[in-house]
């Protein structure tokens, strides 16, 4: 028997970042998972949430592109998604179907199979909250001063706001693992998504704003729970004395131990490399 | 000022449809401003949050419709979260913003659509994002054809950009979602 045979299997939905310019952060999260007794299975021939676009100019485009995904993974009890956009987009549209049997018909006779009701959609950070018991410190962060930015990720649509909140599960994981995090006023402004792209210079301005109050509050980085956030931050930043910003998972996966690291550190556009050495974390 | 001609009846079938489509109540809103004086993106608005959601109660759907700030919003929920009427504003706007392209009234930032334009071309051809090809076909239709030129090197060379889509196997079952929806 493999060692993969014995650890438990959950269906998982990485979205379109973490399989291209967030790579780092899906070796991290496999890690951790791993290391929590789990094996990751990617969800066969997932499509995307559709993204911020698909919702913005054609709606039922974007309830389909979910559905499918939800289609999918009808056999999966519960999907654990890395994205807080994916995991918005797939909630709001199981949570449209569901509370509708109209819906559920249509779902029905378009895919030929049966809604799953019952279909646990589960983000990142609420399946560490679950599992935090069991994430044990090998190697101590030694202090490390993180601000933790959690972005929209706090911010549900009002009809699913009620099922979860996060905050705190990033400050008390890292905590743990013996790094200290610091009280900060931006830690869910949002990083600005697409306008980041198409208005640059109205998301800088605030990406700055987002560092400069991480570091007057002591911070020695940035922690992300969304990968897109990772991104905005590391490109739009344009202070010259900048901090490093890091993963949840990575830093979560340095610290139950996981010596992979190097390879992801490098894909960083702020390299965060010096910080590390200085606080003896390579 | 566009005049998009809506009629009195217009109107109420207009909010009708929003309520139904949104499940978000416009006229709930008490014109508090927390969606307003939340908003990390309101600088770069027409109007505030706020201020749409007045429109609409007024049945002043013109200057709702053709304002830049359903564009600029990116459904963060800032707004909606702390919203104490529990209004969904991102669900409002996107609708908002379905009516204008029915209209044909194009938002006056263009970029943001053909960057939404590009994305989806993107999901029709893999099922899937691929921010490189994104990226080209957006900067090709868009002004600042070099903007963030060093910015998208850097990305290339951190090899956050992939020259490879990742691609569904089964993009006709895509193809057919996005017929499904033209045909409509």
């Amino acid at each position: 028997m493999s060692e993969n045979d014995q650890l438990k299997k959950q269906f998982f939905f990485p979205g379109c970042s973490l399989v291209s310019s967030a790579k780092e952060n899906y070796y991290s999260i496999y890690l951790v998972t791993k290391y929590l007794g789990i094996q990751l299975v990617e969800l066969q021939d997932w499509n995307c949430c559709g993204t911020s676009s698909a919702h913005s100019i054609n709606s039922q485009l974007a309830l389909d592109l979910a559905l499918r995904n939800i289609y999918l993974a009808r056999e999966a009890g519960t999907l654990l998604v890395a994205c807080p956009t994916c995991f918005i987009r797939l909630k709001l549209a199981h949570t449209l179907i569901k509370s509708d049997p109209k819906n559920i018909n249509k779902f029905e006779n378009y895919y030929g199979a049966r809604f799953p009701k019952n279909l646990d959609i589960v983000p990142i950070l609420e399946f560490l909250k679950r599992h935090s018991d069991k994430i044990k410190k090998v190697v101590d962060l030694n202090g490390l001063k993180f601000a933790p930015y959690y972005g929209c990720m706090l911010n549900l649509p009002p009809s699913i706001k009620r099922e979860m909140t996060f905050s705190k599960v990033m400050e008390s994981l890292l905590k743990k693992l013996g790094g200290n995090a610091v009280l900060w006023g931006y830690k869910s402004v949002c990083c600005g998504t697409f306008l980041s792209v198409v208005k640059p210079e109205t998301v800088t301005p605030v990406v700055n704003k987002i560092f400069l109050s991480a570091m007057e509050a002591g911070a020695e980085c940035i922690v992300t729970a969304c990968s897109m956030c990772h991104l905005n931050l590391e490109i739009r930043c344009n202070l010259s004395n900048k901090i490093p910003v890091f993963h949840f998972s990575e830093l979560l996966a340095l610290a139950i131990g996981e010596s992979s690291h190097i390879s992801w550190f490098k894909r960083h556009i702020i390299n965060p490399l010096p910080l590390l050495k200085k606080k003896n974390l390579l | 000022m566009i005049n998009l001609g809506y009629t009195l009846k217009d109107i109420d079938t207009f909010i009708h449809r929003l309520k139904d489509k949104t499940h978000t109540n416009p006229y709930l809103c008490m014109q508090c401003l927390t969606c307003s004086n939340g908003c990390p993106y309101v600088e770069a608005m027409d109007h505030p949050p706020n201020h749409i959601i007045r429109y609409l109660q007024l049945g002043f759907l013109d200057r709702a419709i053709t304002s830049n700030t359903i564009w600029i919003c990116v459904g963060c929920n800032t707004c909606s979260s702390e919203c104490p009427m529990a209004i969904d504003i991102p669900a409002i706007f996107d609708f908002l913003k379905e009516e204008s392209l029915r209209k044909n009234i194009y938002p006056d930032i263009p970029d943001i659509l053909k960057f939404h334009q590009a994305v989806l071309n993107s999901i029709k051809k893999y099922g899937r994002t691929h921010k490189l090809g994104i990226m080209i076909e957006f900067k090709l239709h868009s002004k600042g054809l070099l903007r963030d030129i060093n910015i998208g090197l850097k990305m290339f060379y951190k090899q956050k950009l992939s020259l490879i889509p990742s691609s569904i196997k089964s993009t006709k079952e895509i193809q057919k979602l996005f017929d499904k929806d033209e045909r409509k």
